[in-house]
């Protein structure tokens, strides 16, 4: 089977992406999802502050992908669900799996929207027992707004990413009793609005610079412990705080779903663990990743938006419309994690740069170099690591860099 | 009245119950747990050692070497995997020389082959090993296997025969009776003519049930790291260092799901459910596994587990008929190399202790091994669809496991009811994302399969329900 265009995964990045390309000129579409429906995470997002930015107004998970799904259901698009891609080639040959069989499917471009998987227990090594009552907060998430239940009553959670927040909110709302959010490090790692609104207005404690230190129970889980941690993030002995749970969820953070990108033989970002793109978000040429499969988001909102740019660019590159001029590298320097995309091409005419800080700044200034000539900066208000940054870097400071581009951002202390 | 109970459903009791399976003899096989394989046949190195470690004139030295030698054709039978990958062991300077001097004196007079590499051999075939490593002793035979599965297949096919397993069976207390033996648990009580005690850990504890004081049993507990199977580019050898009087020290090793196991520690622990993870353990495998190659990728650890295996006395396994009290026969003291001794283990028992047993008409060896999907070629996975289309469904995307590998791996004789017994046999929620999307789903083929409600289905121990509570709803006052 031949193809224009295959999207791989059906959240709200690959329904964005799919509908962006259909309207910039690409019709011969396959939108390929494991699920048994489309919409992704956001099925089970059954909380409100989503779309402010796409829609300008406030919706739930579900409203916010229904829209995305009505708008697409108008278009001619073809829509696999239940089918697991399983290997795609540099050649863009696409090989996927469902009840009907094994699939090859020869596109000229494809858009992976594979979302991200969450970090469990086992891959930041928690000491102590494995007990049954240790969950991911999303996996939480889905057994209660999906399937109806609730895993347990007394709850502890470890992180404070916004799936975690998030989760301690709704559990307290179904009656569990929620004892707390440890958070290794010194700041919190969710957005603000979540804090104040799922963990102060439930009087949550929220406990910085903690770490879960013991888990007791062989079978069911009985109680953890929690200890603060030194500045290295290291616990500090002697400190322990017991509380007695049957539940323990994890937010500690989201891995990009790279297996595809791994399997290509590409390397990946060391920081986010997604692929590395150029302004196009192409990893190869007619290659393309948005969304949490290439970094991870904090609103679903610059998801949409990352999505629809990938949908516009795989149409050009489908009208033959893209560089393919040599390329500059972009570095992150000083206080930058991570900057998306890592690559340019020389006569790029801008492009929206996503970066996260490396920690909080109330105010700072951007700064951009070519190797270590300042040629702009930006001063910028509340940069958290938790809120991801981007900024839209124009044609002139780009033509002006010979070497690679880095960026730093530098405190300012008033 | 049962003529055999057999207490234990680890590697040994499963080995037992298999070739004692297929004898004109009424057996059953009681176990504490919600299921088989559930304690240190759960959480080893599932290394098939070849034999040269144990000392001269033990009873390991026997068993391991026979117990080599057996494995490949019962893995054959049983359809489970074995895989001959060989073993490095590694010397850093003179005294693990000596050392490896012994090993090969060993390996010489049990006729197990070896070879000696130089630096210059083996980092052509390991090239990310430490390059202050200065000799290392090669067992090429050396194998892995799936300790889980193969106890599974073992517990199916002794079933099979006729073998009656009872799950979450704990034996509280053992009576003498005038022909034999009634063996209480929190619920029954079992009359049988004999008994074998192959209750790994908790061996000592029932051999006092008896008045048997003769042997203690020590707690050693391991700890490991398991890295995703983007690490298995490390090494394709199981890498040791030198052995020490702790045992085999801290071990590099390729499982035969291509992970990357590292472990274990051995630090002997008070309680008998103590299988806690610990800073201080992990930070020593680290450190350990960081001197044998010096760049491992910590950030593809998926999961970290620790294991007690039952150190004997003795210093060797402890197996014999109790003189007091006939037709009770201890399997204790089974730590390493008791993985790979286990078949001959269970050869020496029936030997030694079992005489003039009649032959079944009718029994098997045999099983029919899971699916394996993911492996196949594309012509028999497009074969198996169009026969049946859940192999088409993905279940675990990681592990890519289908829906109906999960569906035929529960309609086996010894039913796994739980996730996690799904999860030893078939590695659902063993891969990067530890279940956090498959779990929900196997919920719900249990549910459907074993044709009970959702909120039953346990995550292992009897009553460990996942889905506790019902969300308020709509029927909500």
């Amino acid at each position: 089977m031949n193809k224009k265009l295959v999207i791989i995964g059906a959240g709200s990045g690959g329904l964005c992406a799919a509908i962006s390309a259909y309207k910039h000129g690409t019709h011969d579409i396959l939108l390929i999802e494991q699920d048994q429906e489309t919409g992704g995470i956001l099925n089970q997002c059954i909380h409100n502050g989503f779309g402010l930015h796409t829609f300008q107004e406030e919706l739930t998970g579900p409203a916010f992908a229904q829209r995305l799904k009505d708008e697409i259901a108008q278009l001619p698009i073809d829509i696999w669900l239940d089918t697991c891609v399983t290997n795609i080639t540099k050649e863009k040959m696409v090989i996927c799996q469902n009840k009907n069989g094994i699939h090859h499917i020869q596109a000229q471009a494809i858009i992976i929207t594979a979302g991200c998987y969450e970090r469990s227990q086992g891959a930041i090594a928690l000491t102590g027992h494995r007990p049954k009552g240790i969950y991911t907060a999303g996996q939480a998430q889905k057994y209660l707004n999906q399937d109806g239940y609730l895993v347990g009553k007394n709850v502890f959670i470890l992180g404070s990413g916004d799936i975690g927040l998030i989760m301690a909110r709704r559990m307290s709302l179904e009656g569990a009793k929620v004892y707390g959010v440890a958070e290794i490090m010194p700041y919190s790692n969710g957005l603000k609005r979540n804090i104040v609104q799922c963990l102060d207005d439930f009087d949550i404690p929220l406990y910085l610079s903690h770490t879960i230190s013991n888990i007791f129970g062989k079978d069911k889980l009985e109680a953890i412990e929690i200890s603060p941690v030194d500045e290295n993030r290291q616990i500090i002995p002697n400190q322990a705080k017991r509380f007695n749970v049957d539940t323990l969820l994890l937010s500690v953070g989201l891995i990009p779903e790279n297996s595809l990108i791994y399997q290509l033989g590409l390397p990946l970002d060391t920081k986010t663990k997604g692929p590395i793109v150029d302004e196009f978000l192409q990893l190869l040429p007619g290659i393309f990743a948005a969304g949490n499969g290439l970094h991870v988001h904090d609103l679903v909102d610059h998801v949409a938006s990352e999505a629809r740019q990938a949908g516009i660019n795989a149409s050009l590159y489908l009208e033959n419309k893209l560089s393919n001029k040599p390329m500059i590298q972009i570095i992150p320097g000083e206080n930058v994690s991570y900057c998306v995309p890592q690559f340019f091409h020389q006569d790029s005419s801008g492009f929206k740069l996503s970066l996260r800080v490396k920690l909080p700044m109330p105010k700072a200034k951007l700064q951009f170099f070519d190797d270590n000539k300042l040629l702009k900066e930006q001063v910028m208000m509340n940069l958290f690591p938790a809120e991801m940054v981007t900024y839209q870097i124009s044609a002139d400071v780009l033509a002006s860099i010979s070497t690679k581009l880095t960026i730093k951002a530098v405190m300012i202390n008033e | 009245m049962n003529d055999i109970i057999i207490i234990g459903g680890g590697i040994i009791g499963a080995f037992i119950a298999h070739d004692l399976s297929r004898y004109k003899l009424k057996i059953t096989l009681l176990e504490k747990d919600n299921d088989v394989a559930n304690e240190t046949t759960m959480a080893n190195s599932a290394i098939i050692h070849t034999g040269y470690d144990p000392k001269d004139g033990s009873l390991k030295a026997d068993l391991n070497v026979e117990g080599h030698r057996l494995y490949p054709q019962i893995c054959k039978d049983l359809e489970v995997p074995y895989q001959q990958i060989g073993a490095y062991i590694v010397a850093f300077n003179d005294e693990d020389e000596k050392n490896l001097a012994i090993l090969k004196q060993r390996a010489i007079a049990r006729n197990i082959p070896y070879e000696e590499l130089t630096p210059e051999q083996f980092l052509i075939v390991e090239p990310l090993l430490n390059p202050q490593i200065k000799k290392v002793l090669s067992f090429p035979t050396t194998a892995i296997i799936d300790p889980m599965q193969t106890c599974a297949a073992l517990i199916d096919v002794a079933i099979t025969n006729g073998v009656d397993v009872r799950l979450n069976q704990e034996v509280i207390s053992i009576t003498d009776t005038t022909d034999g033996y009634l063996v209480n648990t929190q619920d029954h009580s079992y009359a049988t003519r004999y008994v074998i005690n192959c209750a790994g850990i908790n061996s000592a504890k029932v051999a006092r049930m008896i008045g048997d004081d003769s042997f203690d049993i020590t707690y050693r507990k391991g700890e490991y790291y398991v890295l995703d199977k983007k690490a298995s580019y490390l090494t394709k050898h199981i890498i040791y260092p030198c052995p020490s009087k702790m045992g085999k020290g801290v071990l590099i090793v390729p499982t035969i799901h291509h992970n990357i196991l590292l472990g274990p520690t051995a630090f002997d622990v008070e309680k008998d459910d103590d299988v806690a993870t610990s800073i201080t353990g992990l930070q020593e495998v680290r450190q350990k596994a960081q001197k044998i190659i010096p760049n491992i990728p910590f950030d593809l650890v998926i999961r970290t587990f620790a294991g007690l295996r039952a150190k004997g006395s003795t210093d060797d396994f402890i197996i014999y008929e109790n003189n007091q009290h006939s037709h009770f026969i201890n399997v204790a003291g089974i730590d390493s190399p008791g993985i790979a001794s286990a078949p001959a283990i269970s050869r020496y028992v029936i030997n030694n202790f079992f005489h003039d047993l009649q032959l079944k008409e009718n029994y098997t060896i045999k099983r029919r091994g899971y699916y394996h999907f993911d492996a196949l070629d594309e012509a028999s996975k497009a074969r198996l669809i169009a026969h049946e289309p859940k192999f088409g469904h993905i279940i675990c995307r990681c592990e890519k496991i289908s829906e109906q590998e999960i569906i035929d791996c529960i309609h086996r004789p010894l039913v796994p009811r739980t996730l996690k017994a799904i999860k030893k046999r078939l590695r659902p929620g063993m891969g990067r994302c530890q279940g956090g999307f498959c779990a929900p789903l196997i919920i719900k083929i249990i549910a459907k399969e074993l044709n009970i409600p959702e909120d039953q289905v346990c995550y292992d121990a009897y009553e460990s329900k996942i889905l506790c509570y019902e969300s308020k709803g709509d029927d909500h006052e």
